[in-house]
């Protein structure tokens, strides 16, 4: 069923509780623009789309803090959000290629707000990275059990038939206490500690 | 005592998840305070459920994003429906009236113009927007003479022959349904008294309209006759639910005369009269009497349907037009367009031949 949002404060408030409706209607409302947009600087296909991606995902981020809300509309958001990532993106490049210069008078050493949005989600994934690569210290078949449950968002009704536990409440006395491992192996005295902050 | 440092995950989890009780939040609470140990190993608890809470949602949202993407990039030629019809309404606001004085005008003028053209040799306005309905001029049997006769046999539900119905408008049709479910141009039955189907063997059939879209001009029509079939073989034809592309081969059939006829061209715009979104801008000759006729692309499948003409162009408007209006036709009128096309792999005589019992000439008597 379609959903309708009536502001973007309400899309932003699904956008945050991982609604998918809420993210397909960002897509459905930006993604043909802003995509366009960077295709039109000279930008490949790929290059648009991932920036587009990485521009929702920083949206994302941001709207699971509860202090955080909008100055401008979800779109105004992502469009200075994609730009930026599109002028670093050409930065990085070849210099010596011809872009279109004169549409980013903005300085690129200087940090704006767009900067520290997006390093805070970059900042984030590699701490969620590092989460998931903890997890392969567990070893089977807790690492197999947590993954499935915490990065493939498996149900327990899944994961109990996937492990051939003979219930789900099995397969969660299993995974409390693969979590309580992994909690020892956080701030425990295990040797090998990984720290999580 | 229901905290130990067993299940102190799983409280933490429904902790950060704010699932727990008033009750059982104090029961913990109380518990924390009595022991320090156990109070640091719940704030570590609590810290690694957050974490792997967020991770969770992160790669949710991860996985939402990935498929979106591929999703909307497969999408993003296609304009969204709804954005479509909004626009369109736009352009209607700007382009609506004068294009429904011209269409009035049109359907005024194909009834003299035409006659001016062929007996009196008049010139007419190249550039009006002409509909190609056929009109005979010469009907002199009376229409309620005919209808008595026609009724008559209607009673036996058989197709009416050796009755020469000649109508005096002339459109074409073709089946979207073989049980007798066919599209035409709205104008060919506009004010109709009654329709008439002749199919490709000749036989009359009595028909009448059960679904029209003015604004975009197509009716769907109904054979009375609940046994008829345009054919003992399924339709070969699919219809088309995506624009053609530019320049792509088109060719159509229709009845401009009592035998059918075929005419080939190509799409030379993907927006019809005033850059209307909802037709195509042909370069196909066309003639009076193929106002219906069904537009195929060179797999044989049904892309538009002709409308009109304009000096060289011919307009045409596009299945997806005529698949919304199907759409909402009452589902137990059970018309399901094919999504395959048996037409495909063969070549154009073929494909044609296998067409023709399903495109019609619609004969209508109006008021």
């Amino acid at each position: 069923m379609k959903q309708v949002y009536i502001s973007d404060a309400v899309l932003l408030g699904a956008l945050a509780r991982n609604e998918s409706a809420a993210m397909n209607e960002i897509y459905r409302r930006y993604y043909d623009s802003l995509v366009k947009w960077i295709v039109s600087r000279g930008g490949l296909d790929v290059d648009a789309e991932d920036a587009f991606q990485e521009a929702v995902l920083v949206l994302y981020q941001k709207s699971q803090d509860e202090a955080f809300c909008l100055s401008a509309s979800i779109g105004t958001y992502l469009f200075a959000i994609c730009k930026r990532l599109w002028l670093k993106k050409i930065n990085q490049k070849d210099r010596n290629n011809i872009y279109f210069f004169d549409e980013f008078p903005e300085d690129l050493d200087q940090q704006t707000q767009e900067d520290e949005d997006i390093q805070l989600l970059q900042e984030r994934e590699g701490h969620y990275l590092q989460l998931s690569q903890s997890l392969e210290k567990l070893g089977s078949p807790c690492k197999e059990l947590l993954q499935a449950f915490y990065i493939e968002n498996k149900s327990m009704q899944d994961i109990a038939t996937q492990f051939s536990y003979t219930n789900t409440d099995n397969a969660k006395t299993q995974k409390y206490k693969c979590l309580n491992r992994l909690k020892k192996l956080f701030f425990g005295t295990e040797k090998d500690k990984v720290s999580i902050t | 005592m229901i905290l130990d440092s067993e299940n102190l995950m799983e409280w933490a989890e429904q902790y950060v998840l704010r699932t727990l009780t008033a009750k059982e939040l104090m029961a913990i609470n109380q518990q924390l305070r009595a022991d320090a140990k156990l109070k640091l190993e719940w704030h570590h608890a609590i810290q690694l459920a957050k974490e792997l809470n967020q991770a969770q949602s992160f790669f949710e949202a991860q996985r939402q994003v990935q498929s979106l993407s591929k999703h909307w990039k497969n999408q993003s030629k296609l304009p969204n429906q709804e954005e479509a019809t909004s626009r369109y309404k736009k352009l209607w606001k700007k382009y609506g009236r004068t294009g429904s004085i011209a269409a009035s005008v049109a359907i005024v003028a194909s009834t003299i113009t035409f006659f001016m053209a062929t007996n009196s040799n008049k010139i007419h306005n190249q550039n009006q927007f002409v509909s190609l309905k056929r009109d005979v001029e010469n009907i002199k049997t009376s229409q309620r003479e005919l209808k008595e006769t026609i009724d008559e046999t209607e009673k036996n539900t058989a197709p009416i022959e050796n009755q020469n119905i000649t109508g005096n408008v002339i459109g074409t049709g073709f089946a979207i349904a073989n049980n007798g479910y066919l599209a035409t141009d709205y104008h060919v039955v506009e004010n109709a008294d009654s329709i008439y189907v002749q199919t490709h063997d000749g036989k009359y059939h009595k028909a009448f309209v059960v679904g029209f879209n003015e604004d975009h001009d197509i009716a769907v029509l109904k054979v009375s006759n609940s046994k008829f079939k345009f054919s003992k073989a399924d339709i070969p034809y699919g219809i088309a639910n995506a624009d053609a592309g530019l320049a792509q081969f088109i060719y159509s059939l229709g009845f401009p005369q009592d035998d059918a006829m075929y005419s080939e061209g190509y799409i030379s715009s993907q927006k019809g009269l005033a850059g209307d979104e909802h037709s195509y801008q042909l370069d196909l000759p066309a003639y009076p009497g193929q106002s219906g006729s069904p537009v195929f692309d060179k797999n044989g499948n049904v892309i538009g349907m002709i409308i009109g003409k304009k000096t060289f162009s011919t307009y045409a408007t596009k299945s997806q037009v005529l698949l919304d209006l199907i759409k909402t036709l009452p589902k137990d009128f059970n018309i399901k367009p094919n999504n395959t096309n048996s037409n495909k792999n063969l070549n154009r005589q073929d494909q044609v031949n296998k067409s023709l019992d399903f495109v019609c000439a619609v004969r209508v008597y109006k008021r």
